[in-house]
């Protein structure tokens, strides 16, 4: 091939420019620690990176979604801690109340302990997090679960789940329900801490005074009774929340309304769903006037005569007859015992809960961590450069430069002119 | 002529004079033009001349003479160098407009593109579903959305702008390849005149060929030879025919986009190239930059399409006490799936929340039949609802509350509200016009954070955020991010090949230029020596005239 000087200098002139653009190349890796450094640079580890980078990002995100979650539930935990703390201690309380031992001046002094208590959990149950909204509230953050002036103990909040998402499309919750962990209404652990206290207060603590049927009045008397069988001969009620119906007989010659009180109490007695639970009721008689009073010895007990028409005729009232622990209708401190007890049981049980969470989150934590590690070295693997290789790279590609300079300029020199003369 | 004379020694001594002195010029001019661009070495072709007849000796040599400057060329080598030449510029003006777009989005190893961008708008909404209550979160999710509509603006704008720019390069060349055009047939005219009287015309072939090669360089070219001319063909029609040049007309296409394209003058019939500069800077205006504004047209309108649809089905910290529709409809009278609006509404029905400031609410829902109903009756219909008022004002729906009442929406299942753009987060539906819906900007209070009026509802900030992982029909099953990113893995590639393409046909190119200055290259060494051989030659010449000379001397002695 004939090679002629141009093609020499056109030579050298594209090995310095290739040999320009393999340094600048190599020292982008260098500086940069990037392989490349736009796509078309590697265009399939370009995308890979760029994919992994996103997953990346949003795994950090589930990290602090999964933090955000542990320190709601640290708030919650510490709460719920400080619950069975409380309610222990109502327990040990009612223990020392109901020691026959304990005289009744004592008993007034562990009632204000109750009462104390009483206080410190409707503070616990209306905490607040850092954020300022109520724990205990479900969605309605900003409303106060328990107000500690409402006597019917209602839960005011929702029962919407607070969740995080910790990983695509894996929703953990991360709140309790107030009604959940401290019940609602008159089963709720505040009604069942003021139910103690007013326990340890009354005369006679040791005795239950069973629910009523509450007031009846208008009564009919007897001789006016026209009962007429298939017409207005049937009494439909409930008593303690199971539903029954009897029926009176017309002919039965009821000549003391004490007569028509035993009858009514034994066919309401003979229902079978009453047999099957263990529900009896005392029917009382003074002046005329009938009482249904439910036999049950707890705070729940109700009588409701929900109608018929027998019962007008009887001059019941209908509506419910719920009892109302007071002066007069006592519960024992015994059955208070097991109604803190339960309260706590309920406590407990939540406390056990939040604890297993915070450990499925911190599970999470760690897998999230340990995903980020992988994902990492992931995107390492796509766009990083080995940096003794770049350096080497480097190096090479300066000698390489350097003999091109070195070789041309040894060329450039030569010309057959220097022979001629 | 059976004779030789001593006189005729003399001009046989002349002519091989005059022939080194030739030789030497062409050298000469071999020399001098040893940079210059498309120049082919020259040679000088020795010839004898004509023998004279001796009788009993046989023929005797009268001398030599120059027959020819011959140019030293290979046509079919130079055809090759201008395909390759095309392609090479084709190959490598791609890349540029690849490497300008892959700028342009700048999805390199840092965090300034896109992509980063919406991962952070997702997450902005994991942090609030997180706090819902958070005045910050709330910002956050507002700033992150700013961030991310302004990159996609940006990028759509500047697409834009790069569109315009290889639209403005068409007309500059155009009227390059028409100047060379005209000087290729006036040469062709100078080449035919000149050899017609006998010369031999290598510069202007020379000074042709460069034409041609920078001809190819803008658009492909085919070339003929014929007889004194070569023709150039471009898209099989001649630009150059002889020593006529046929015009390329730059016009307005009102068919595509009222970009400029080509046809030619006389006929009107339009070109189509197939490669060079000129072909890469139309197809990366037509084809490549399009690709990409679709792509991210596609890639915005989704995200408003699933981030709205979710964000109209939810409620903000407080309600609205006055509302208008973003979109504006063509005509309030026309059927709402007929009213020109970028989504457009179906079947089905939404329900208007009416809140008093007790907090009680009363919920009426509207049947929409996207077919049947206008924003005339929706208004209507909603003027109806007790304590709310609603009307038509420039072709947008304007609803109002009455004193210590707010409204809200839920369960929109006719796409009505995303239409119309109310309880909007975004405003617009393509690259170039998505942005945070005025009503977010003005007021974070209204992200949509929950799906019911408890302030710890982070429902829908949830549903929102899922959207990151979730797979859209629209794109191909591919969540919104990932098509995205597809995209870019798409560009990087496309990018990719075109380099590697650009590389091979100038490696390629080099190597032909390499064997074209093989042939056709001066080399000094060469002419180093030539010029010696005929220095030497020239040397010898003259000594044989001085000899001859003195032969005459000598027959002139002898009459003394």
């Amino acid at each position: 091939m004939r090679v002629t000087q141009n093609m020499l200098f056109n030579n050298i002139h594209r090995r310095v420019s290739n040999s320009n653009v393999e340094i600048s190349k190599y020292q982008d890796q260098t500086i940069t620690g990037k392989r490349y450094q736009m796509p078309s640079g590697d265009s399939l580890n370009a995308t890979r990176a760029l994919g992994l980078k996103t997953k990346q990002a949003n795994d950090i995100q589930y990290g602090k979604n999964v933090d955000s979650g542990i320190s709601y539930m640290t708030t919650v935990e510490t709460t719920m801690s400080s619950v069975v703390e409380i309610l222990t201690e109502a327990k040990t309380v009612s223990i020392h109340g109901v020691n026959a031992a304990t005289a009744p001046e004592d008993r007034k002094i562990l009632a204000a302990k109750v009462d104390q208590l009483l206080a410190q959990l409707y503070s616990l149950a209306n905490t607040r997090n850092e954020s300022g909204e109520y724990i205990f509230s479900g969605f309605k953050t900003s409303t106060m679960p328990f107000d500690p002036t409402d006597t019917t103990y209602t839960y005011a909040g929702d029962t919407s789940n607070i969740q995080r998402e910790v990983s695509p499309g894996t929703k953990l919750t991360v709140n309790f329900a107030g009604s959940q962990v401290f019940g609602d209404g008159i089963t709720s652990a505040f009604a069942v801490l003021q139910g103690l206290s007013d326990s340890l207060n009354a005369s006679n603590p040791t005795t239950d005074t069973p629910a009523t049927s509450g007031d009846i009045t208008g009564g009919v008397a007897i001789a006016d009774l026209n009962i007429t069988t298939g017409v207005n001969d049937t009494l439909n009620l409930s008593v303690d929340g199971v539903g029954g119906s009897i029926t009176i007989a017309q002919a039965l010659p009821y000549g003391s309304a004490a007569l028509l009180a035993t009858e009514i109490q034994t066919k309401i007695n003979a229902i079978p769903a009453y047999v099957a639970g263990g529900i009896s009721v005392t029917v009382t008689e003074n002046a005329g006037v009938l009482t249904i009073t439910s036999n049950s010895t707890g705070i729940t007990s109700t009588v409701n005569t929900i109608g018929g028409n027998a019962a007008t005729n009887l001059g019941l009232n209908t509506g419910v007859g719920v009892s109302t622990p007071g002066a007069d209708e006592q519960i024992s401190i015994m059955t208070r015992m097991g109604e803190v007890d339960t309260a706590l049981t309920r406590a407990i049980e939540y406390h056990a809960t939040i604890g297993a969470r915070m450990a499925s989150f911190d599970d999470w934590k760690s897998r999230l961590a340990d995903t980020d590690i992988t994902t990492a070295s992931l995107i390492s693997q796509a766009e990083d450069v080995d940096m003794t290789e770049a350096i080497m790279n480097l190096s090479r590609t300066q000698t390489a430069y350097q003999a091109i300079l070195m070789s041309s300029a040894n060329v450039m020199q030569m010309s057959l002119m220097d022979f001629l003369r | 002529m059976a004779y030789t004379n001593i006189l005729g020694m003399m001009e046989s001594g002349k002519r091989a004079l005059q022939a080194q002195q030739i030789a030497t010029q062409v050298t000469g001019h071999n020399i001098s033009n040893v940079n210059t661009p498309g120049y082919s070495r020259q040679e000088a072709i020795f010839e004898t001349t004509h023998a004279v007849d001796l009788f009993a000796v046989g023929q005797l040599g009268t001398g030599v003479r120059i027959d020819s400057v011959r140019r030293i060329h290979d046509q079919f080598l130079e055809a090759a160098v201008l395909k390759n030449m095309s392609k090479s510029a084709n190959f490598n003006t791609t890349f540029d407009y690849y490497s300008r777009i892959e700028g342009i989005f700048n999805e390199s190893t840092t965090t300034t593109g896109i992509s980063n961008a919406l991962t952070e708008f997702w997450n902005s909404w994991q942090n609030l579903a997180n706090n819902t209550g958070g005045t910050a979160e709330r910002i956050d999710v507002r700033e992150k959305a700013n961030a991310l509509v302004s990159r996609i603006n940006r990028v759509r704008s500047d697409l834009v702008d790069l569109q315009a720019d290889a639209e403005s390069r068409i007309s500059p060349f155009v009227d390059k390849i028409n100047d060379l055009g005209s000087q290729i047939a006036d040469i062709n005219e100078e080449i035919r005149n000149s050899t017609i009287v006998g010369d031999n015309p290598n510069d202007l072939m020379d000074k042709r060929d460069t034409l041609v090669a920078e001809l190819s360089q803008y658009a492909g070219v085919e070339t003929v030879n014929r007889g004194y001319y070569i023709d150039v063909k471009i898209d099989g029609n001649y630009l150059v025919y002889g020593t006529t040049h046929n015009e390329v007309e730059a016009y307005t296409n009102t068919a595509n986009n009222d970009f400029t394209d080509l046809r030619w003058k006389a006929t009107g019939v339009g070109i189509t190239l197939d490669s060079g500069e000129l072909y890469a800077t139309m197809n990366a205006r037509d084809t490549v930059i399009p690709q990409y504004m679709s792509g991210l047209d596609t890639f915005a309108q989704e995200l408003v399409r699933n981030v709205n649809s979710l964000h109209v089905n939810g409620l903000g910290l407080t309600g609205y006490s006055s509302l208008t529709s973003d979109n504006a409809v063509s005509n309030p009278a026309n059927a709402l799936n007929a009213s020109a609006l970028a989504f457009t509404p179906v079947d089905g029905s939404f329900t208007i929340n009416v809140t008093d400031n007790l907090g009680n609410t009363v919920p009426t829902v509207i049947n929409i039949t996207a077919g049947v109903d206008t924003l005339n009756s929706l208004a209507t219909a909603i003027d109806a609802i007790a304590d709310i008022s609603a009307s038509v004002v420039n072709n947008r729906l304007v609803i109002t509350a009455a004193a210590n009442r707010t409204f809200s929406f839920s369960g929109d299942t006719s796409n009505t509200l995303l239409a119309l753009g109310l309880n909007t987060f975004f405003s617009g539906s393509t690259a170039a016009d998505i942005a945070v819906n005025s009503v977010i900007a003005a007021d974070t209070n209204k992200i949509a954070a929950a799906q019911s009026f408890s302030p710890g509802d982070n429902t829908n900030a949830l549903a929102i955020a899922a959207l990151t992982n979730q797979s859209i029909a629209a794109l191909g099953n591919k969540s919104i991010g990932n098509y995205y990113n597809a995209q870019i893995g798409t560009l990087g590639a496309e990018a990719e090949r075109a380099r590697k393409d650009g590389d091979l046909y100038t490696s390629i190119s080099i190597s032909l230029k390499n064997q074209k200055e093989s042939i056709s290259g001066v080399s000094l060494d060469e002419e180093m020596v030539n010029l010696q051989r005929f220095q030497r030659a020239y040397e010898g010449a003259a000594k044989y005239i001085i000899t001859v000379d003195e032969m005459i001397q000598t027959v002139l002695t002898l009459k003394s």
